[in-house]
């Protein structure tokens, strides 16, 4: 479960994001979509305690992310757009390091598991810096996957995968989301939120333009109803015209 | 030369002016070029009040001798650090080379910025030399014109190198071999080998070799430019200077068939090292391509800090490589002074404890300076953030204690015998390194950045300046603070060395623990969207 309560972010003179409020129950993927700069990144950001929000309060399965980080973050992982994977380590010794930071006891046979489904079982011995793009943000979600989190953030999840890592990731998402982890997805790309989310959250400059369950957000800015595509849902409750 | 390229360097010139006139109109910017002004007027006024006082303290301008220039010639090329004259930016590659340009007007483009590029350090170096120069605007000629000598040179090389590589696989080995031939002869016909004279004299003899002559004789001329005291001597030394740059120039365009290829493998072998760079921060000139031949099995997690400990040492040892060119080169400089006599032997083994601590702090990625991309992976781990700063700065002691305790060992093999100071060095690695890291930490939590350095960026550059004189600052304070404790032991106590060692290691420790504190602290309250906003 995440929540999110009157979530205010401002840098100095700039409001990144203002009183941001929404939820995410278990078991449900959450759409986070907006223009560049709409304040995506920064929700996420602050829901994973990496940076603090400047008022509200962000729950991240029970636990407070700002009064008990620790607790919160155990149970989250955060897959941001262009993972930083460290340089000299091995695909391999990445899991290692996770397996030690979250405290997986036995990972090894998950670790072989995840080697496999992302297809990188013959890059295991090879460092990150030798690895394509596209294997980079396999690593990552492989690492985030490997402690089993409660809630997922992603940021940009498909960037450089090629079409069977897109079919993997999206799979995944969709088997944790029914395992009963809470998660949210940001994208430009509105096809992936229309395949994968149940909710969606339209950000405008910092402020929710919508939220809610998608065949709300088709009833609300579309004529066409149902039949209605995502990208006439966004493009119509960013120019404010809600039917 | 093409004139979209020549718009393009009027334009880089102009945004270069830009960004500094905008790094200046913050308070954060202005502080800091007052700073820097500050301490280029420290630097230069001392220079100029004593050069209008007295005469020329070196007639002799050993520093642009032709053995100096060519040393300085040779550590550019050897170390491949001179690439900018072959290399593009990434921008510039995906514009102008599939852009209506043809190979040469690209080639001139570069020249001409390679030309340009050294301009500022010809005018700024002989300026902090003025006290030592007998005609200063001669010392400047004579450095612009070696700098792109150097530049020229080394992308002849490079082009030369290349089209040999492609023709025959093995030219390097049997170049090598042939330099190495060359070198033994020198040093036969020098007498260097025959056990008479001082090791300097017989270093020295060296220059009268005739393979060394024939090497030195370019960089003669260069030299006269330098040291020339009258318009007369300016003349013909800058005339046959220009011609010698003029040649190498002709020659950069007879080899232009591989210009393209070659600059293209450099620019993505330089952006590779600047991405490392980057990493890294600061001039991580030991920074390579990572080897996972080895391993380390993962330390306990010791709430958190075993396996941030394990990861940055692991990334350490993998990005070691030059280390092992660049100590053996250090103990070459210290050889002389160590065969001089016992005293030379005692101040070595400290001074290269120190200096191999400054130059691992600057150039390795250690600390969380190598961290600063990665502060956000460490900051959604459910580690607290004193765990987090203890693991990494654990680390990034460790290591470089190890490296100068197995460099004090070698140095003192070498001067055959062990003495008090060989000890003190090997008990006072540790309090420093864990100053020098900890400060830095504190200054990159401070002023983060990951920008590379480019000519031209003058914030950063001062910004880097800023770091390591404010990095030197601190551990000078730190030392301060244990040396006056020591004089309180010594005034209590009288003279008993250990006990004035111990009170100064304890102190010193005690300073590093709550600079690591402090350090912790700070990664608490550190926010990366400061650094995101930076970056872009």
């Amino acid at each position: 479960m995440i929540q999110v309560v009157d979530y205010h972010k401002t840098y100095r003179d700039l409001t990144a994001v203002a009183g941001l409020s929404f939820e995410v129950r278990d078991g449900s993927i959450l759409g986070l979509v907006g223009p560049n700069g709409a304040g995506k990144t920064t929700t996420l950001r602050a829901l994973a305690g990496i940076i603090p929000p400047t008022r509200g309060r962000l729950i991240v399965a029970g636990h407070d992310i700002v009064a008990d980080p620790i607790a919160a973050k155990r149970q989250l992982a955060y897959i941001p757009d262009d993972p930083k994977l460290f340089d000299s380590l091995t695909v391999w010794e990445h899991f290692e390091f996770i397996a030690s930071a979250y405290r997986v006891e036995q990972f090894e046979s998950k670790a072989e598991h995840y080697l496999e489904l992302f297809e990188l079982a013959e890059k295991r011995n090879t460092i990150s810096s030798e690895l394509s793009r596209g294997m980079r943000q396999k690593v990552a979600v492989a690492c985030a996957y490997l402690h089993d989190p409660a809630v997922l953030l992603f940021d940009e999840p498909l960037t450089g995968l090629d079409p069977q890592g897109i079919r993997t990731l999206k799979k995944t998402i969709l088997d944790r989301a029914a395992a009963g982890a809470s998660i949210i997805v940001s994208s430009h790309l509105l096809s992936l939120v229309e395949d994968l989310c149940s909710d969606l959250l339209i950000l405008q400059k910092g402020r929710a333009l919508f939220c809610g369950p998608i065949e709300e957000a088709r009833a609300t800015f579309s004529k066409l109803g149902q039949d209605a595509s995502l990208e006439e849902v966004f493009f119509r409750a960013i120019e404010g015209t809600a039917t | 030369m093409n004139s979209t390229l020549l718009l393009l360097c009027k334009l880089r010139a102009r945004a270069a002016w830009r960004k500094l006139r905008r790094a200046v109109s913050t308070p954060k910017g202005a502080l800091l070029g007052l700073f820097s002004l500050g301490f280029l007027a420290l630097m230069i006024v001392p220079n100029l009040v004593i050069a209008q006082t007295q005469t020329p303290i070196m007639t002799n301008l050993w520093f642009v001798s032709p053995p100096a220039l060519f040393g300085f010639w040779l550590f550019i090329v050897a170390m491949g650090r001179n690439t900018g004259s072959i290399t593009f930016s990434l921008a510039e590659v995906e514009f102008l080379f599939p852009g209506p340009f043809s190979r040469r007007q690209l080639l001139a483009y570069k020249l001409l910025l390679g030309a340009l590029a050294p301009l500022g350090n010809a005018i700024l170096i002989p300026i902090f030399l003025w006290r030592f120069a007998i005609w200063t605007p001669a010392v400047m000629l004579g450095f612009w014109l070696t700098f792109v000598f150097v530049q020229m040179t080394s992308l002849l090389f490079t082009l030369v190198v290349d089209w040999l590589s492609e023709r025959f696989t093995r030219w390097r080995t049997i170049g090598l071999a042939v330099l190495a031939v060359l070198v033994l002869f020198s040093f036969w016909q020098a007498g260097v080998l025959e056990a008479e004279g001082t090791p300097l004299e017989r270093i020295a003899a060296l220059e009268s070799a005739w393979p060394v002559q024939v090497i030195l004789a370019p960089f003669a001329a260069f030299s006269h430019v330098a040291r020339a005291t009258t318009a007369a001597q300016l003349a013909l030394w800058s005339a046959v200077a220009l011609a010698i740059n003029a040649a190498t120039v002709l020659l950069i365009f007879r080899m232009d068939a591989n210009f393209l290829q070659a600059s293209l493998a450099a620019s993505q072998k330089r952006y590779a090292w600047l991405e490392r760079a980057k990493r890294g921060g600061g001039i991580p000139a030991l920074s390579q391509r990572s080897n996972p031949r080895f391993g380390l099995r993962p330390f306990p997690r010791v709430a958190g800090a075993g396996p941030i400990a394990w990861r940055q040492l692991l990334e350490l040892m993998r990005n070691s490589g030059r280390l092992l060119y660049v100590l053996p080169a250090i103990l070459a400089m210290l050889a002389p002074v160590l065969l001089v006599g016992r005293h030379g032997s005692e101040f070595s083994a400290i001074g290269m404890m120190v200096m191999v601590g400054f130059m691992m702090s600057m150039m390795m990625p250690m600390g969380l300076r190598t961290d600063l991309l990665h502060i956000e992976v460490f900051k959604s781990l459910p580690i607290t953030s004193g765990a987090i700063v203890w693991g990494s700065i654990t680390s990034a002691v460790f290591y470089p204690t190890v490296v100068q305790v197995v460099a004090v060992a070698v140095l003192s093999a070498i001067g055959g015998e062990w003495t008090s100071a060989s000890t003190l060095a090997v008990c006072f690695a540790m309090p420093l390194n864990l100053l020098l890291v900890s400060a830095d930490s504190i200054l990159v939590l401070l002023y983060p950045s990951t920008r590379q350095f480019v000519p031209g960026d003058f914030q950063l550059g001062m910004r880097l300046m800023f770091t390591y004189l404010a990095k030197i600052l601190l551990v000078a304070v730190a030392a301060g603070v244990a040396g006056a404790l020591v004089l309180i032991v010594y005034w209590i106590l009288g003279e008993s060395h250990v006990v004035m060692a111990t009170a100064a290691w304890v102190t010193l420790m005690i300073e590093g623990a709550l600079a690591m504190t402090a350090a912790s602290l700070l990664f608490e309250r550190f926010d990366p969207s400061s650094q995101s906003l930076e970056e872009s």
